[in-house]
């Protein structure tokens, strides 16, 4: 384009030329002559791309050129804007688009927005098991079939559910998530098979129920490497042969977000993967969700109001089976349907950890923002007299103003880019290190053009919020006024102000800042944190499932008492002791309990050798007897189930009972709290003796470094107990770091980022300052012609500078407090607890721009007058 | 040197132009050279705003250009009238008749 308006223009001239030799000219007047006649070369060909329309992009591509070699000339500045963007970019958009993967994400569904899950908030008389914090989602299997079948807003309606199972495939024995679901799971979601086929509702040629299995796609790829030659090949789940039947379609994990199963089959055969619980026909197992899928054209709200009184006649029917004793009974009755959206899941949420992270990663992006933004400014102050020479020249404003924004834009972009291409390398490792395996693989899905949008969005924020300000600048100084002044004398009373305000606004920024990202620290932390270490202890666990290999409760009940004698006196071993157990309703003679939440505890059934074991100390009253009867007799009950539902009291001689009991057992004893695995605060817990469960975990205390015994372990249970398997043999420490992993990493991102924030502030305030003092080196020079000495001329300036600091730096500790008060009242972000950070933070960055200040006052004061001047 | 051309009043060029090229596809040099001749040297144009009113012109529609060899075998970019460049050309003409007349029985009855 450029070139061939150059050639155009040549030819025409050289056309001319030639016409004024053939005249006789000489060949240098022939030029001189032709080029009067043509005119300015440059002026016509600006003429031409104005007339083409091209001009904007021209002039842009002009500024952009203009601000490289600007920027080229100050490396320094340029660096540090292009990092500062680079971090602030990167983090924010990796942080956001994990929370969009996480939280808006649709299920990769057919028509996502048709589906609605049901919750019912209220209490039930009964066992919840469930993945997610809320129980008001969970229903029992007879509920789910009743739902199904009576009502008429629905084209379907599903059920799920997730457990833990043995797999094994050839010779090969592991622990996977299994997703019982209705067989008519995958017709109501509407996806395809990826290989093979999915279940259907009505399964032909099959026993009743089929035994069949579908394998996620995550785990086809991870296990069989996509082999399609697994479908029709036999597993056993527990001990039940099932057979694969297809694979599921790709991307879909579960309906709860951050569940990644490995194997789906149908709910019906959960009586025979799990002989002894006989959840399927036990109304109070409220064990399952059930998501629904909207017929077209009827909306949620009139759905909900159609189900309602079908929810309250089964509620009803429900309620007979329930004694009329139970506390809890009028509020069961009063217990409603909800139907809420689905189409990202049950119960979607976005997690405090994501929201928490996308909030720092915004504080860190607004503070590379502002250091640009203020770094941008002071040059342009600094640059007030070139600017108004250009604009004497004939610039005008809006041009000025633009090349000003491609000052601040080609940094911004240039960070943004290597911003985005950062988050682009670690998208896939972030949630890998952030979260548990499972939650990991959901979010595993590979860097999309969000991210490209959430970079430019991060970006062009950045550019319209903070390039404005330098942008703006000519436009509010008067260019003559600014050529007369000169630099030599402070450039009139709004100048120097303009310049004293700038840093001190670039340390409040700062320390507001700090505020948010400190603050927010804090609130992740208090979350995940509410737990002191745990002492080092000689612990090993594992688990064993006999129920899973066909054993009877009494065989299994044989087995593991044999097996925890021998392992209490294997050499190493203090004691060894197991346990099991689960939440569970609860009532307490006497006691009318109000909050649901405080009527659920964890009943524990015990070994005799359990409380050494584990650390359980009985702190009060006698211990436990020895054989398990049913009904409960005697419990015991631990210092959190005493400090929550006595209130401290002593709960020896009460009596308290498991829903489903008709006889009431007395509270025995009070032992220690034993700290669970992670972060997580103690349940109030019953324990009474074991009585025949399956399933048991193991406490294995030794008198020697943990470590050195797991073989021995190993090797002693699969002696004793042939083809079971110890599941997650490993030191209890090894258990408590794994657990506490995701928010020990958490802890470590949220300090970095915090730091990265002031880190950020330091580098723009001492930019800043560097600038406006360095600006006064002609003023320095003056004064020290005249006859001040060095040291006077330095304790000027510094006094100055430690003024704007301190103005600032009161400022930022003391607004944001006062704004969160009136803003928020007592539920705002915890600002007190951020306060120690936030002022040492504050520290380190009014000493960042002091040292500016003064390094720039000594270099000022070392050049000497003549040089300073000519600095003019 | 001693000036005795007329002025082009405002928007002409670009009627001169057209009718130019109406002849042929011709490059802006001998655009130019054509507008000098026919007008007896009376109309001298000012070569540097020939250029931008030649792109603006392609701008519009009215003119197409293509780079082709020159009469002395150099490369020079030619310029057409386009259909629509015909239709504008017809239209301005009258108009520019109309205003002449119109100016000259001004003047003749002034």
């Amino acid at each position: 384009m450029e070139s061939e308006l150059s050639e155009e223009l040549q030819f025409h001239f050289e056309r001319q030329v030639e016409v004024f030799l053939e005249q006789g000219c000489p060949p240098g007047e022939a030029r001189r002559r032709a080029r009067l006649l043509f005119g300015g070369l440059e002026q016509v060909k600006e003429d031409c791309r104005d007339a083409r329309g091209t001009v904007f992009l021209d002039t842009l591509w002009q500024d952009l050129r203009y601000a490289a070699r600007v920027l080229a000339k100050t490396p320094g500045f340029a660096a540090t804007a292009v990092l500062s963007m680079a971090v602030g970019v990167g983090s924010s958009t990796l942080a956001s688009w994990l929370l969009g993967q996480a939280a808006f994400r649709s299920l990769p569904v057919k028509a996502p927005e048709q589906l609605v899950s049901l919750r019912s908030p209220g209490p039930h008389p009964g066992f919840h098991y469930g993945a997610s914090g809320s129980d008001a989602a969970y229903f029992s299997y007879a509920m789910y079939r009743d739902l199904r079948d009576r009502n008429g807003v629905f084209s379907g309606v599903l059920a799920r559910t997730n457990l833990p199972a043995d797999l094994t495939f050839g010779q090969r024995t592991e622990r996977v998530s299994l997703e019982l679901v209705s067989r008519n799971y995958f017709e109501v979601l509407g996806v395809a098979p990826a290989a093979g086929r999915l279940f259907r509702q009505a399964d032909d040629g099959q026993p009743n129920p089929p035994r069949v299995a579908v394998l996620s796609h995550e785990y086809w790829a991870r296990r069989f490497a996509r082999d399609p030659a697994v479908v029709g090949q036999s597993i056993v789940l527990n001990d039940l042969p099932v057979t694969i039947v297809g694979v599921s379609a790709r991307g879909l994990h579960s309906l709860t977000p951050g569940l990644s199963p490995e194997v789906l089959a149908p709910i019906e055969i959960e009586e025979m993967l799990w002989p002894a619980y006989r959840m399927l026909s036990t109304r109070a197992y409220c064990w399952m969700n059930i998501v629904g899928r909207l017929k077209p054209g009827i909306a949620r709200q009139r759905a909900q109001a159609e189900v309602a009184p079908v929810y309250r006649q089964l509620i009803q029917e429900e309620a007979r089976t329930i004694p009329a004793s139970w506390s809890g009974r009028e509020r069961f009755l009063s217990r409603r349907l909800e139907l809420v959206p689905a189409g990202r899941g049950i119960e979607p949420e976005a997690g405090w950890m994501l929201v928490g992270l996308s909030a720092i990663a915004a504080c860190v992006l607004i503070a590379a923002c502002a250091n640009l933004a203020g770094l941008c400014v002071a040059r342009a102050a600094a640059r007030q007299k070139e600017i108004a020479i250009r604009a004497a020249l004939g610039a005008g404003r809006g041009r000025l103003a633009r090349q000003l924004l491609a000052e601040f834009l080609l940094p911004a972009a240039a960070g943004g880019l290597l911003g985005l291409l950062a988050a682009l390398g670690v998208a896939g490792l972030v949630p890998r290190i952030l979260f548990d395996e499972q939650r990991a693989r959901t979010l595993a899905s590979a860097p999309d053009a969000g991210m490209l949008l959430l970079a430019l969005a991060a970006v062009a924020s950045a550019v319209i919020l903070c390039g404005a300000a330098p942008a703006l600048l000519p436009a509010l100084g008067r260019p003559l006024r600014a050529l007369n002044a000169g630099n030599i004398a402070p450039l009139g009373l709004g100048q120097a102000s303009f310049r004293k305000t700038l840093v001190t606004a670039q340390v409040a920024l700062s320390a507001a800042l700090m505020f948010g990202a400190f603050s927010f620290s804090h609130d992740l932390l208090r979350e995940s944190i509410r737990h002191r270490g745990p002492d080092r202890e000689n612990v090993i666990i594992f688990s064993i499932d006999a129920g899973a290999e066909g054993y009877s409760p009494a065989r299994a009940a044989r087995l593991f008492q044999r097996l925890e004698q021998k392992l209490s006196i294997m050499p190493g071993a203090r004691a060894a002791g197991f346990s099991i157990g689960g939440m569970s309703r609860l009532e307490i003679e006497g006691h009318r309990l109000n909050a649901p939440e405080e009527e659920v505890a964890l009943w524990l059934q015990v070994s005799p050798g359990f409380f050494d074991a584990a650390g359980c100390a009985l702190v009060e009253g006698r211990g436990l007897g020895t054989a398990g009867e049913w009904p409960l007799r005697f419990v015991l009950v631990n210092e959190t189930f005493q400090r929550r539902l006595f209130a401290g009291r002593s709960p020896v001689g009460q009596h308290v009972r498991l829903y489903g009991s008709d006889k009431w057992a007395e509270v025995v004893g009070v032992v220690r709290d034993r700290e669970p695995p992670g972060f997580f605060s103690p349940a109030p817990s019953v324990y009474f003796p074991y009585s025949g469960a399956t399933t048991v975990g193991y406490y294995v205390r030794t008198d020697r470094p943990p470590e050195t015994l797991l073989s021995a372990v190993k090797e002693l249970v699969e002696k004793e107990a042939p083809g079971l398997p110890p599941f997650g043999l490993k030191t209890a420490d090894a258990q408590y770091a794994e657990s506490s992993r995701s928010q020990r990493v958490m802890t470590g991102v949220l300090c970095v980022f915090g730091l990265l924030t002031m880190a950020l502030a330091v580098v723009g305030v001492y930019g800043v300052t560097a600038y406006v003092v360095t600006r006064r080196t002609p003023e320095i020079g003056v004064r020290m012609a005249l006859g001040a000495t060095a040291g006077s001329v330095v304790a000027t300036v510094m006094k100055e500078v430690v003024r704007m600091i301190a103005i600032g730096g009161a400022a930022g500790l003391l607004l944001p407090p006062i704004v969160c008060a009136l803003l928020f009242k007592a539920a705002g972000p915890n600002w007190a607890e951020a306060y120690p950070e936030v002022a040492a933070g504050t520290i380190v960055v009014a000493a960042a721009a002091a040292l500016a200040g003064l390094l720039a006052a000594l270099r000022a004061a070392r050049i000497g007058p003549a040089a300073a001047l000519r600095a003019e | 040197m001693p000036d005795n051309r007329l002025d082009l009043p405002q928007g002409t060029l670009d009627l001169l132009i057209l009718k130019t090229v109406a002849l042929g596809p011709m490059h802006g040099w001998a655009i130019a050279q054509r507008i000098q001749q026919v007008s007896r040297d009376a109309l001298q144009i000012q070569q540097g705003s020939l250029y931008p009113a030649l792109h603006r012109l392609e701008r519009r529609g009215l003119v197409k250009s293509e780079w082709g060899p020159s009469e002395n075998n150099r490369r020079a970019r030619h310029y057409e009238l386009t259909a629509a460049g015909r239709k504008r050309l017809a239209a301005e003409e009258v108009g520019w008749e109309r205003m002449v007349a119109a100016v000259s029985e001004v003047l003749g009855t002034a």
